[in-house]
């Protein structure tokens, strides 16, 4: 079977720093993998690479298949969807204008959208909880709600690969919730989900699998209850952690554990 | 469903502004043909336009009246219309690419680069024997190469790009107007025709102009509208530009040639006329919104219009003397442009 993605001793560099060292991994189509560290541990910088936006000093990245870097920004997209950490809407442009962005590709310039393409967007802005600001100006709603944006206009991709960069970082408990519940239907559906989060709770929740990175370097990867381990975990936040509770027995629940908690 | 009962606004709003945009150019077009020394009625006009297409002019029209119509106004205003064009259009593209409201071709040195490129070709190969193409090529390279300078002055820091763009574009305008200036004085016995180019001087235009602007603006607006629905796109940042599927590399070039060309034709035969390329654009995004595919080509014809206006008041304002058109734009722009910054400063 092919994987979703297949990354193979994959470096990256900006400049002199190195950001990524041989990373290598495996996702299956369908796959949910949640990719935790601290901050500067190469999460963003993963996930860009899988995207294509960064080139590889070494290695290679496979998309069902292709290399990444062969593709054309138009064949790329129409493969892997970023819902990005820093979202940015324009000037000028209602909601859907913006979510109607993701089906440019699917046609040449001169060429209108269709039927199909309005009911793709259609349903995206539901998925992502946007639909009653489909009229609004997308500089007017709050961050919380742009992140959303930026999440519909990704479903409306259509992609194979749905990448999440923190995209549930501004959202309140229900939206991150929504969002969560989202990533799994996607997932059902076949698209394969790589996440970055600072949440290990939510992590927890969210991932089939887990990947732990440190200072650019994929230490552990595993299902959250191979993972989540409050000694691993410490030693890479550098910050006491402990165990509150376990989902299904497993899965644990952290805290911060303050002198005398 | 709400979501076509939207678009239909949408279209009604788009088809309105065009429609009011073309009849306010269409008076202001035969307005800036009736006045000047003769002022000419309106009828006279549209029977000589009509005669003159089709080669029959009716023979009760004075020759003489055909003759200013025919070979002095109509290619004057025809050529005030096509900048106008050219620089408002090119203006909404800048600010696109840009992702900076305040990007018009004036304040990011563009058109100071494209005087530099004029006045170097007048310089170098002698404003006499000067070919037709000298001028206008003169000041795209100009233009060109201050347009590169800030684009990559500018593009240094992700995100917004205000602060640097507005800074490196001053800066090399600066540049290029001290060092048109200093070519202007060692040219010396040319100066006061100079003088009028620096201004905008709209006076003393031949066909030959018309066509080498009319097709400029053709080729320039023709990239822009390729570009036009990917330059959407780019206003997300150039990452999120790729993550849709836009190719970056070629919009920008589209974009850069396109407004660039257009701009630096309207300085070669214009000389600089400043904040077209801001005012137009600003005031038809509040009309039709941020999409470029309806921005691009609505700015160019509310561009023509207001230059034509600006020129008609140059014109009238104190006969039979001319001001340069770029003093009747700098006391519309100026205001407006202080009006933006505050506004800005507001918004936080």
């Amino acid at each position: 079977m092919t994987h979703a993605i297949q990354i193979a001793h994959v470096h990256v560099a900006y400049g002199t720093s190195t950001v990524l060292h041989d990373i290598n991994c495996s996702i299956a189509p369908g796959e949910v993998v949640v990719c935790i560290g601290p901050n500067g541990a190469g999460k963003s910088s993963l996930l860009r690479a899988i995207a294509g936006v960064v080139p590889l000093t070494h290695g290679q990245i496979h998309i069902h298949g292709d290399a990444i870097h062969a593709l054309t920004p138009a064949q790329r997209a129409q493969r892997v969807a970023v819902v990005p950490q820093q979202v940015h809407m324009p000037t000028g442009f209602s909601v859907y204008d913006v979510v109607a962005m993701a089906r440019y590709v699917h046609h040449p310039w001169y060429a209108p959208l269709r039927t199909h393409d309005h009911d793709i967007i259609v349903d995206a802005l539901q998925r992502a909880g946007v639909s009653e600001f489909a009229h609004k100006l997308a500089t007017q709603l709050s961050g919380g709600e742009q992140q959303r944006v930026a999440f519909a206009r990704a479903i409306a991709q259509q992609p194979t690969v749905l990448i999440l960069d923190e995209s549930t970082a501004h959202l309140d408990l229900r939206h991150q919730y929504g969002i969560v519940q989202t990533v799994h239907q996607l997932a059902r559906a076949g698209v394969t989900i790589v996440a970055a989060m600072h949440d290990i709770n939510l992590a927890a929740v969210t991932a089939q699998r887990i990947c732990l990175l440190d200072g650019g370097r994929l230490l552990m990867c595993g299902t959250p209850a191979e993972v989540l381990q409050a000694h691993h975990l410490s030693a890479v936040y550098q910050t006491p952690l402990q165990v509150v509770g376990r989902r299904d027995g497993q899965v644990p629940y952290f805290h911060i554990a303050v002198d005398g908690a | 469903m709400a979501y076509d009962e939207m678009h239909h606004k949408i279209r009604l709003a788009k088809y309105s502004a065009y429609a009011i945009a073309l009849s306010v150019c269409g008076v202001l077009f035969v307005v800036g043909v009736m006045l000047g020394s003769v002022v000419i009625q309106p009828q006279t006009i549209l029977a000589v336009l009509w005669g003159w297409l089709w080669g029959d002019i009716a023979p009760e029209i004075p020759s003489s009246v055909v003759t200013i119509i025919t070979t002095i106004r109509l290619p004057r205003v025809l050529m005030v219309a096509l900048a106008g064009a050219a620089l408002a259009s090119s203006g909404a593209a800048y600010q696109g690419l840009f992702r900076n409201p305040l990007a018009d071709p004036y304040i990011i040195g563009v058109a100071a680069g494209a005087g530099l490129g004029a006045i170097l070709a007048v310089a170098l190969l002698g404003g006499a024997i000067l070919a037709w193409y000298q001028l206008p090529l003169g000041a795209f390279a100009g233009a060109l190469l201050v347009v590169v300078i800030v684009y990559v002055l500018a593009r240094q820091h992700t995100g917004s790009t205000s602060n640097d763009l507005i800074l490196a574009g001053v800066a090399l305008g600066a540049l290029a107007n001290a060092l048109t200036t200093f070519i202007m004085m060692r040219l010396g016995r040319q100066l006061s025709q100079l003088l009028g180019f620096l201004l905008g001087s709209t006076g003393s235009i031949g066909w030959n102009a018309v066509a080498i602007l009319a097709v400029s603006v053709s080729v320039g607006m023709a990239l822009l509208l390729v570009a036009a629905r990917d330059l959407n796109v780019l206003l997300l940042t150039e990452e999120h530009a790729l993550f849709l599927g836009i190719h970056v590399k070629y919009i920008r070039a589209l974009v850069i040639t396109g407004a660039t060309l257009m701009t630096a034709t309207a300085v070669a035969f214009h000389g600089l006329i400043g904040f077209v390329g801001i005012i137009v654009p600003h005031s038809m995004r509040l009309v039709v919104g941020g999409d470029h595919r309806r921005l691009i080509p609505l700015s160019a014809i509310a561009g023509a219009a207001f230059l034509l206006f600006a020129d008609i008041i140059a014109r009238t304002i104190q006969p039979p003397q001319e001001l340069p058109v770029g003093i009747i734009t700098a006391c519309c722009g100026a205001p407006f442009f202080l009006w933006q910054l505050l506004s800005r400063r507001r918004e936080g």
